[in-house]
């Protein structure tokens, strides 16, 4: 309780009030200003040649953690834990090798595919062990993937669409996956409908990795929570909205990785806040900043080494609905391209994108970097416009939901689409209400589309989006509702050819196709930028998993590495 | 005055149904499907189907109000949408954080404001007053996001007297973490209850009963804290009590900045996932706390004055 006045005409306290008025102004002057220049990397690398075994790494994330089973799970941060934890057959290269979205063997020993292109031999590497120790065996990937197809909330079924048997599986006309047979331990085979050279692509998502039976039925719907795996870590506590916590697999098959002796994951991490946590020293990376932090990073020199800016597999633009005018019109959509000063939006993203010329991303097989992106041209948008028969322009309402620089992005296109007379009206909605919107063939007809690639083949961006097989009611696939026999042709031939050449140039062929035919505003492929203490090694952001922490190491002094870190 | 709470404890069985049975309707009013953001935008339209049937979204308004309201009825949550928790298991986990948040705003809050509006009413148009009462007005009107960052930015990140976000393991650690969120919260509260306090005092210290006891001579400090203060508190408990229940439905920003595992982080969650089963839950509780709070503030009300139970 604060000191009364004895008398309220008591005026002792105004000489005191002043001179504490005014050191609380100082001191807060110099807690705003004068501390700035101490802003920077604090703890340095101790400078070892070879990789260090030991030390805990801490990252955060912005939201929390769905579930940590591998059938269920689909959203990036539900991945970046799930993809510590299980190994799958094939896999994707670690990045700081530089072979991100290369296919590597994991589980896989050795693996073959028959003359037809229609049979997938597999033989496991010797003694596969769980985390806990308990061994892995081929009958783990038969019950694993049969588990994913028949629970009711598993989404993975459409990509085992093509594997013998799956589709009565799925539709409870059969008990077992037919496609895949058992031979012992660690040989099996995988019958496809028919050939599919995207198929071992799907072998590396973390839904198709081995599970125990004995596990799951152990853990029952618990399985959420208590994932056992054959990857780099083990679970070894679940704080619900506070953090997991991982240690090292003893029984890592792909020794001596990891390094670390484990990682602790803080979940629900605001962007601002997870950026002063690691300027204190309290996380050892940090992505995905917001524009303020990253300004003021990208100033600093003494950060830029530890700055890492990675192009992932994605593309973002603005879909159009092709069967609805004016949209029907290519030369409507080629003249929004044409309107649509791209070069702009990437300003506004801070420079972490890069301007897009079709679907595939620059790091996809198939990708025609012959290709270049529309030019912000007003004048050939207007002459499009007025051959299409829209000389005065059209209105149009464009859907987008809040995250990042969307509206800004939004105000600039409406701009711009003002200049060549298209009244384009904003409509920010929930990103549950945008994909309802959009997947209706009466819903939005301009929108916000960004798509990331569940696994680096370019079957996952061109057919799911761009065939008209994948044309629905509702909640179709296809959302700008594309139809092109020719396209459709194209794309059957690209899948089912097994020469890797000659598959590279028919999906340059589509991709061409569709830049010209532009069912998409092409805007940008969005890049990650990751800050790493200067003591994290051998870390970069991946391509396909965005944080891959299996070969990274702490280079820090051995005493240090043993008092915690 | 049974009459009375009977009356009362239909009524608020009322607010609660009305409260559930809006914020049921709004949500399926919302032109969104929740069955997509169950399965990823990646799902095919049978998957969609499957998970519809099996979540109970592919029937009429009625049956899928009756389907979920009726279960809450029974006594079942149901399962959160996102990830598969049993919803009472997962308010059961995030009432704990939001009480100590709330308890901890609350201890702060009063003893910022209590002091304040003590020497706002003392010094009544002074410096000490235009202070106490500038920095009430400048505490109401900064957005808490703003005092949470900046509180963060000095005393977590620049000064390093406590932990910039997370929740802590063990008291004291626990207490550290609770400190900076807690005084984001009562940044904002103390302004509100230091000019309540200060208006009370300032009427009180005019009454008779207070000229008489400064007339008998006691000091200033017993005729304020012993006289004055108990009186001026009144209004202030009274609205301690509405103030806890609206607290522990969770503060939504303060939670979030912090990172603290609480109820309002969690039903921001639910509400960008259409998390139907969480949503309703947290609705639920949030109501019973925040009718709660007005039925034990209205019974002693009654309590203490026979005139309410009467004209009720």
């Amino acid at each position: 309780m604060c000191s009364i006045p004895k008398t309220t005409t008591d005026r002792t306290w105004k000489p005191i009030s002043s001179r504490v008025g005014f050191l609380v102004c100082v001191g807060l002057i110099w807690l705003l200003a004068c501390r700035d220049g101490g802003r920077g990397p604090t703890l340095k690398a101790h400078g070892h040649s070879e990789p260090q075994h030991g030390g805990i790494l801490r990252f955060s994330v912005p939201t929390g953690v769905a579930t940590l089973d591998p059938a269920v799970g689909y959203d990036e941060i539900a991945f970046y834990a799930i993809h510590h934890v299980h190994d799958t057959l094939l896999g994707h290269g670690t990045s700081a090798a530089g072979q991100g979205s290369q296919l590597v063997p994991q589980l896989a020993e050795s693996w073959s595919v028959s003359p037809d292109g229609t049979v997938y031999s597999f033989v496991l590497r010797p003694g596969l062990r769980y985390s806990d120790g308990r061994p892995c065996v081929s009958g783990d990937f038969k019950y694993a993937w049969e588990r994913a197809l028949t629970l009711p909330k598993g989404p993975f079924g459409q990509y085992f669409r093509n594997v013998v048997g799956a589709t009565d599986l799925m539709a409870g006309k059969a008990s077992e996956l037919e496609g895949v047979r058992v031979f012992d331990d660690r040989h099996f085979e995988v019958r496809l409908v028919e050939p599919d050279s995207a198929f071992p692509m799907i072998l590396a998502m973390m839904f198709t990795t081995p599970m125990s039976r004995a596990h799951v039925e152990e853990v029952g719907s618990d399985i959420r929570r208590k994932p056992l795996g054959t990857g780099p870590f083990a679970l070894v506590r679940w704080s619900e909205g506070t953090e997991l916590v991982f240690a090292r697999n003893p029984y890592y098959w792909d020794r001596p990785l990891p390094y670390l002796d484990g990682m602790v994951m803080y979940t629900s991490v605001p962007r601002e806040t997870a950026f002063l946590k690691f300027e204190a020293g309290e996380l050892d990376t940090v992505a995905r900043l917001s524009s303020a932090d990253y300004l003021w990073l990208a100033e600093r020199p003494d950060w830029q080494p530890y700055t890492e800016k990675v192009l992932f597999m994605n593309t973002v633009g603005v879909r159009m609905n092709c069967q609805r005018p004016p949209f029907d019109d290519a030369r409507v959509r080629r003249a929004m391209n044409y309107a649509i000063n791209k070069q702009h939006i990437v300003k506004l993203h801070n420079g972490r994108a890069r301007i897009a010329s079709s679907i595939l991303p620059p790091l996809m097989f198939g990708h025609n970097s012959d290709l270049l992106p529309y030019p912000h041209h007003p004048e050939r948008a207007r002459q499009l416009l007025a051959e299409a028969g829209y000389p005065d322009g059209f209105a149009v309402e464009y859907f987008i939901f809040q995250d990042g620089p969307n509206e800004q992005i939004a105000q600039s296109m409406q701009v711009d689409l003002r200049r060549v007379g298209v009244d384009m009206t904003i409509r920010l909605v929930s990103f549950p209400t945008l994909i309802t919107a959009i997947g209706k063939p009466d819903g939005s007809r301009f929108s916000f589309m960004g798509w990331s690639s569940d696994y680096p083949d370019p079957t996952n961006f061109i057919d799911t989006n761009f065939h008209s097989r994948m044309i629905a009611d509702e909640h179709s696939n296809n959302n700008t509702f594309y139809e092109n026999p020719r396209l459709d042709r194209m794309i059957d031939a690209a899948k089912r050819e097994r020469d890797a050449g000659r598959r590279e140039r028919m999906y340059r062929d589509i991709d061409q196709l569709l830049h010209h035919e532009a069912p998409w505003v092409w805007l940008f492929h969005l890049a990650m930028v990751e800050v790493k203490q200067p003591y994290v090694a051998n870390y970069k952001p991946h391509p396909i998993w965005l944080r891959d922490f299996r070969a990274a190491w702490l280079d820090l002094a051995p005493q240090v590495l043993r008092g915690q870190r | 005055m049974i009459g009375y709470l009977v009356r009362r404890l239909v009524w608020s069985v009322f607010v609660i149904w009305f409260v559930v049975s809006t914020t049921f309707a709004m949500l399926m009013w919302i032109p969104a499907e929740p069955a997509r953001t169950l399965v990823g935008p990646h799902a095919t339209p049978e998957t969609l189907a499957r998970v519809r049937q099996a979540y109970c979204l592919d029937a009429g308004f009625v049956e899928t109000y009756g389907c979920f309201v009726g279960r809450m009825v029974r006594g079942d949550m149901g399962e959160s949408f996102r990830t598969g928790r049993d919803v009472a298991g997962i308010i059961a986990d995030k009432i704990w954080p939001t009480v100590q948040l709330a308890l901890a705003a609350m201890f702060l809050q009063l003893a910022m404001a209590i002091p304040l509006g003590l020497i706002a009413a003392t010094r009544r148009n002074r410096l000490a007053d235009y202070l106490a009462s500038g920095t009430a007005a400048i505490g109401q009107s900064a957005p808490t996001f703003f005092v949470g960052l900046l509180l963060m930015y000095l005393c977590g990140y620049r000064l390093g007297w406590f932990p910039i976000s997370g929740y802590g393991e063990g008291f004291w650690d626990r207490l550290h973490h609770l400190i900076l969120p807690g005084l984001t919260l009562a940044v904002v509260g103390a302004a509100y209850y230091t000019r309540l306090l200060r208006s009370e005092m300032i009427e009180v210290l005019t009454t008779d009963y207070v000229r008489t006891a400064r007339a008998k001579g006691l000091s200033e400090r017993m005729v304020v804290t012993k006289h004055g203060l108990r009186t001026g508190l009144g209004p202030v408990v009274t609205f301690i009590g509405l103030d806890l229940g609206v607290l522990m439905g969770g503060a939504v920003v303060t939670e979030s900045i912090f990172a603290w595992p609480g109820l309002g982080r969690e039903v921001l969650s639910a509400v960008l996932n259409i998390d139907i089963p969480l949503i309703l839950g947290v609705v639920t509780v949030t109501s019973l706390a925040i009718v709660g709070a007005n039925l034990v503030t209205d019974l002693a009300y009654a309590w203490l004055d026979p005139r309410v139970r009467l004209s009720a």
